[in-house]
């Protein structure tokens, strides 16, 4: 059945009966049978008037769903919390560490019973890899960043260093890029390639890695024999972790 | 609440409208947004309505395979680069110009051509989602319960407490009536 030919604009087409609406949206959705669905698409191509229904109809049904949508986004709009990014992943970080803190505290009396504080021992007690970011908290405009820290988090580190050295390059003193490019030398076991970029990091007073960082210089320190330094580190930045490396390094 | 989604997650939640999902999505990808907005001599508010204008607009462009997302971070990368088009494009408009210099701003891409009947398809969307809004509830309620919601036609049937054939009759009645008010003198 050919429908009849009118190469109108929108305005003047007639009505589009029901069965053929129906036809139609089935087609759109793909709820004709096969054989059927191909012999109308077969007919739209030869046919331009049907072509511009069925692309009416099309519109039709996608303004209903776009408006759909659009009156949702406002109430999804209502569900972001002020400064939701920073909040939410400082409250991850504070979770993680009230976790890590646990744990530490559980292992922290296994070691106790081994009475051993050697500095390898030390190290190998209190230290944990930075669990990362979230891969959706946005610190740092740029996809690569966050490719970077997808890697990461799958322990891919060096596919991660590939990606942040060049964004290091850029920006030499970004508090993020030195923090994480650090603490992934130091994943990968590698202290004194670590220790320059947690340095680094540690120079943005405002950083919110800063206590981090220097729980993990202070870690660095107490493998390099470095005790005193590692103690005052601590002292000046006083996180619970860095508390209970400190119970351990008085001991 | 899970956020990393895989590429077929994403196109399903969206050509199915899985609000959980677009929900994640939106929440997930509008700081980065508001940021740039802010960054760039915008409001709160602007990038809050630029944020809703490309959400919509990814969303249409999934439904329509013109987008295929590899994962979330493909959406969001996406996502962000239309927002970043089309705050530029904002910069440049002549709305702009009468406040700003150009120069001072930003540094811009060159505008890429669009298809003149990419524009006349937006404003037929943009006429249809109008009406669409404008009709009575009852209309408005089968009309989204179909075609948003995918909700079937005995289920939308059982709810009005009236049969199927009615329910169908009275949701191309109602599709006949959004494409009046659309196409109406206004």
């Amino acid at each position: 059945m050919l429908y009849p030919l009118n190469n109108n604009i929108l305005k003047t087409l007639d009505h589009i009966p029901q069965e053929l609406f129906e036809k139609i949206e089935a087609y759109l959705n793909h709820s004709l049978p096969a054989s059927e669905g191909e012999v109308f698409a077969a007919e739209i191509e030869r046919n331009p008037a049907l072509k511009q229904q069925v692309q009416e109809v099309q519109d039709l049904i996608t303004a209903v769903e776009m408006a759909s949508l659009n009156e949702k986004l406002d109430i999804f709009h209502q569900e972001l919390k002020p400064d939701s990014d920073k909040k939410s992943g400082f409250q991850n970080v504070k979770i993680f560490y009230w976790a890590a803190a646990c744990g530490v505290i559980v292992f922290g009396l296994y070691f106790f019973l081994q009475n051993s504080n050697s500095p390898e021992k030390l190290f190998a007690k209190h230290y944990s890899p930075d669990p990362g970011l979230p891969t959706t908290m946005s610190t740092v405009d740029n996809y690569t960043f966050y490719d970077g820290m997808v890697d990461y988090k799958l322990k891919k580190y060096q596919e991660a260093l590939e990606k942040w050295h060049p964004l290091l390059q850029q920006k030499p003193y970004n508090d993020t890029l030195n923090y994480f490019v650090g603490v992934t030398y130091l994943a990968l076991g590698d202290t004194e390639k670590a220790l320059p970029y947690i340095d680094a990091s540690l120079q943005t007073n405002e950083s919110i890695f800063k206590d981090d960082a220097a729980f993990y210089k202070a870690l660095i320190l107490i493998k390099n024999n470095e005790a005193e330094a590692a103690k005052k580190l601590l002292k000046e930045n006083p996180s619970e972790r860095a508390q209970t490396l400190l119970g351990d390094l008085k001991e | 609440m899970p956020t990393n989604y895989q590429q077929s997650q994403i196109i399903l939640a969206i050509k199915t409208n899985d609000e959980s999902v677009l929900k994640n999505l939106y929440i997930n990808n509008f700081k980065k947004v508001e940021k740039f907005v802010l960054k760039n001599n915008g409001s709160s508010p602007q990038a809050k309505d630029l944020y809703q204008e490309v959400f919509l607009t990814v969303w249409k462009n999934i439904r329509e395979d013109k987008f295929t997302p590899l994962s979330d971070y493909g959406f969001d990368a996406y996502l962000f680069q239309i927002a970043k088009n089309k705050w530029t494009d904002y910069l440049r408009s002549s709305q702009y110009k009468k406040t700003r210099s150009l120069e001072t701003v930003i540094s811009l891409e060159p505008e890429n051509e669009v298809p003149v009947n990419h524009w006349e398809q937006e404003a037929k969307l943009k006429s249809f989602s109008d009406a669409f809004e404008s009709m009575g509830e009852p209309c408005k309620s089968l009309l989204k319960d179909f075609y948003y919601k995918k909700k079937s036609l005995r289920e939308i049937a059982q709810n009005l407490n009236i049969d199927e054939a009615s329910t169908r009759n009275k949701k191309y009645r109602c599709i006949q009536k959004l494409r009046e008010i659309a196409l109406s003198p206004k």
